[in-house]
């Protein structure tokens, strides 16, 4: 069986570890959350509990884990990390580490990107140690140039979904965003470009099946993300941002059932992945690469676990222009601390605003789907169909 | 005749009258004035001179005599006692407000405020007293990021909601030169920037002076700490959890330095008078425990029931003197190695040695975890902390509760479970015994 590294944040440094040639998987948990039961309560974060379980029962990676990465965002990734070390790390032939992370935003915070650049050295000495691999600068610079190219291309995706939400399934992104942090960008990248490629020439009329027939160097996979992207719906369904915790799809299905229409999300299995540009920083980082890949994940717009409320509520207020949003979604896990605490905050300042927003709280599962039916019924009607044509 | 907390209960049973109370210089005089008839009634006069100490602070923040400062739980603030400052700790006001009864309607507020019932009991406290202007108002929070991810949260909305800068200090999880470095240059930064804030003159010697108290602090609570190994238990550990706002509010302060002494001196006293019999205080040690985080505040049962049953808390993890000795010539490495060095901000295994090697030292009978709902840093290991201190042979209890919010909590259950537990180690003395 294949092994692979397993990660979780979306402040982890893919690049590193493809510059070591090392594969990796982005863990995000499933339904499943038994085998999670041994180590960590239940009242502890939903989704470590779930990438606990996948990642000890192997679920899902078709791979078995060699080890895993895990950035310390949370106390809840912070006890993931000491589960997989209980529960796989006894012989030393599992690698455990907890990456730190700055809260402090970065953006003008120049000591905290020289300790994250630090951490990340440490990391890619630890990771070539136990796994033998050699570091490389030119490796690591096309580790980076090949993951800027997929966020790239997720983002013109992420663009398309804008422009013409109703053709998009919101569920459908997220499956290929998850799926962008479990393959080879080398080999996913001409796969998003054919995809991207036939969306482009399919335009904004319900042409489909011609992108279908259009892709030709995409091959199967394209065409499997095709159609679960696919969706037909009504541009007079309310836009709406979706920013908080990971929402789980069958959310994203249920809101676009009931006529929804996502247009945006600040989530950090979605669009935050996408997010950081590191080929402009390249420059400002001088010679010292991990400089330059640690202002570019810490400089870009903080997650609710940084303490920057202030330039968070800035940036969604921001994207919801952007995205011409009528209203906001705001999904917190259960017992997420970082999400929770802010949303007693943005709360206050959307009200002020004028925004309206919806809570929802799920336990990363399809629990409470039917319950959130009704209140995202009630919250759509709310919102109404969109004042202005798209 | 009126104690303590009988007497604050009367002056702030109404709620509308809290501003006025408080703020008022009267309250802390005749507060003075019933801690002095009350002296003889406290169990160590340590805690009684840290009533005096405590109550003295609240009543320079409240009426304003002093530029407050809020600071979290383990954020070092010694910072905030080199710049004369007067620092506040929401969390120990939470807790007294739970202790004198206050805890559900409060916690109420900081529901009706935004705050889910899933966040710490603590913090949901916090912002209903902030939300409904009960606290006192900072010039500057401070906050550590390590410990606890709620309350740099917290501490930020609460700096929106006060108009007051939130200065955070990043701690990160590895210790090394490098990373002790970065902690001590934010700690300076924040040292300025604080003194900028609150219109004081940052003064080195003063730091310095500061830096040395806390010292003074860390010894003489390591005297306790060393004096506690006795058997029978010189002290009570439910009174020794008291000194936590000595730990949270008062290193730095030459008053924590002097009532560590004092209560070093008094326990002194105490072990070369206490005889073979078993007595600590008035109760008999039949059990000895160590204890991991704290206790519920909204009411004594669970810490009552212990004791009656002949319960001792041995030694407590709060009251662990974990970090080495500062230099005051080199302030700023000093305090970011001590708050660096928290064992429970390491990989559990550490939190597990530590306390397997309390549980020797201290030579207890059992290992209680009293699982705080809302603290994830703390009972999110807590399944593995067991596992681990069961196969060292300990007998661990996971007690699931809340420090402040009694709603949930069936109390008979918790009792039922302390009370398994404290007959399983009756039948393991008994075992040693045959």
């Amino acid at each position: 069986m294949e092994t692979v590294l397993g990660w979780v944040c979306a402040y982890t440094p893919e690049e590193v570890f493809a510059a070591l040639g090392i594969e990796s998987f982005r863990l995000c948990g499933g339904e499943n959350q038994a085998s999670a039961v041994q180590y960590l309560p239940v009242n502890l974060c939903p989704l470590a509990r779930a990438c606990l379980s996948e990642g000890l029962d192997n679920a899902g990676t078709g791979a078995s884990l060699s080890g895993v990465v895990l950035t310390a965002s949370c106390h809840a990734l912070v006890h993931l990390a000491n589960a997989f070390q209980h529960a796989r790390g006894g012989n030393g032939q599992f690698f455990v580490h907890l990456l730190d992370m700055p809260r402090t935003f970065g953006r003008e915070d120049d000591a905290a990107c020289r300790a994250f650049a630090a951490a990340l050295r440490d990391l890619a000495g630890r990771l070539g140690e136990f796994y033998g691999a050699a570091w490389s600068d030119e490796a690591f610079l096309t580790a980076i140039d090949k993951q800027q190219q997929v966020r790239l291309l997720l983002r013109e995706l992420y663009r398309m979904r804008r422009e013409r939400p109703e053709q998009f399934r919101a569920a459908g992104l997220l499956e290929l965003v998850r799926a962008a942090g479990r393959t080879r960008k080398e080999e996913l990248a001409p796969v998003l470009n054919s995809l991207v490629a036939s969306l482009q020439d399919a335009g904004s009329g319900d042409n489909w099946d011609s992108a279908q027939d259009g892709m030709q160097d995409g091959g199967p996979a394209a065409a499997v993300f095709l159609e679960h992207l696919r969706r037909q719906g009504s541009s007079l369904g309310p836009r709406l941002l979706v920013t908080g915790n990971s929402l789980p799809p069958a959310y994203f299905d249920l809101i676009e059932d009931l006529g929804g229409n996502v247009v945006g999300d600040d989530l950090c299995q979605s669009y935050r992945y996408c997010l950081p540009d590191t080929e402009q920083t390249l420059d400002g980082g001088g010679r010292d690469l991990f400089m330059t890949l640690a202002r570019s994940y810490l400089r870009r717009p903080a997650c609710p676990r940084m303490l920057a409320g202030a330039e968070r509520f800035a940036y969604l207020q921001a994207l919801i222009r952007e995205c011409q949003a009528q209203g906001v979604v705001y999904h917190a896990l259960k017992f997420c601390d970082a999400s929770i605490y802010e949303y007693a905050l943005l709360r206050n300042r959307f009200m002020e605003a004028g925004v309206p927003v919806l809570y929802l709280e799920t336990e990363y599962r399809d629990a409470g789907l039917e319950q959130a039916r009704t209140r995202i019924q009630a919250f759509l009607e709310v919102l109404g169909p969109p004042t202005e044509k798209y | 005749m009126m104690d303590v907390e009988g007497f604050m209960r009367h002056m702030l049973c109404d709620r509308q009258r809290w501003d006025r109370v408080l703020s008022s210089p009267l309250t802390y005089t005749l507060l003075g004035g019933v801690l002095r008839l009350t002296r003889g009634n406290w169990p160590l006069d340590a805690m009684y001179q840290m009533g005096v100490f405590a109550f003295n602070e609240t009543g320079r923040a409240y009426v304003g005599k002093a530029p407050v400062v809020w600071s979290s739980a383990f954020f070092p603030v010694e910072l905030a006692w080199g710049l004369g400052l007067c620092p506040f700790s929401p969390e120990v006001a939470a807790a007294y407000i739970a202790t004198l009864g206050f805890g559900e309607e409060t916690m109420s507020m900081g529901e009706q405020a935004g705050y889910s019932r899933d966040i710490c009991s603590f913090h949901r406290c916090i912002a209903g007293a902030a939300s409904a202007g009960n606290l006192p108002r900072p010039a500057a929070l401070l906050a550590s990021t390590h410990l606890c991810d709620g309350a740099p949260l917290l501490f930020q909305n609460l700096a929106a909601l006060y108009g007051a800068p939130l200065l955070a200090l990043d701690i990160p999880y590895n210790s090394s030169p490098e990373a002790v470095r970065y902690v001590a240059g934010q700690l300076e930064q924040l040292w300025l920037s604080l003194a900028d804030v609150t219109g004081q003159r940052p003064d080195r010697d003063k730091l310095a002076e500061a830096v040395r108290c806390s010292e003074r602090f860390r010894v003489q609570m390591q005297r306790v700490n060393e004096l506690r190994c006795r058997v029978p238990s010189p002290v009570s550990g439910n009174d020794m959890l008291g000194f936590v706002y000595l730990f949270f509010v008062g290193q730095g302060s030459r008053e924590a330095a002097e009532i560590a002494a004092g209560l070093a001196k008094e326990i002194e006293r105490r072990v070369a008078g206490l005889g073979r019999s078993g007595q600590t205080g008035t109760q008999t040690e039949k059990y000895r425990l160590l204890w991991m985080h704290l206790k519920p505040y909204y009411n004594n049962e669970l810490m009552k029931f212990v004791e009656q049953d002949g319960g001792v808390l041995a030694m407590e993890e709060f009251s662990h003197v974990y970090w080495t000795p500062l230099d005051p010539e080199q302030p700023f490495l000093s305090l970011a190695r001590k708050t660096m060095s928290h064992f429970a901000f390491k990989p559990v295994t550490e939190r597990i040695r530590v306390m397997a090697e309390l549980a020797r030292k201290y030579r207890v009978d059992g290992i209680v975890h009293f699982s705080h709902h809302g603290c994830r840093t703390a009972s999110g290991g807590a399944l593995m902390i067991k596992e681990a201190l069961r196969d060292e042979g300990w007998p661990v209890l996971v007690l699931e509760g809340d420090c402040i919010d009694g709603r949930n909590e069936a109390c008979g259950g918790m009792l039922t479970r302390m009370q398994a537990f404290l007959e399983i180690l009756q039948e393991r003395k008994l075992g040693c015994a045959l």
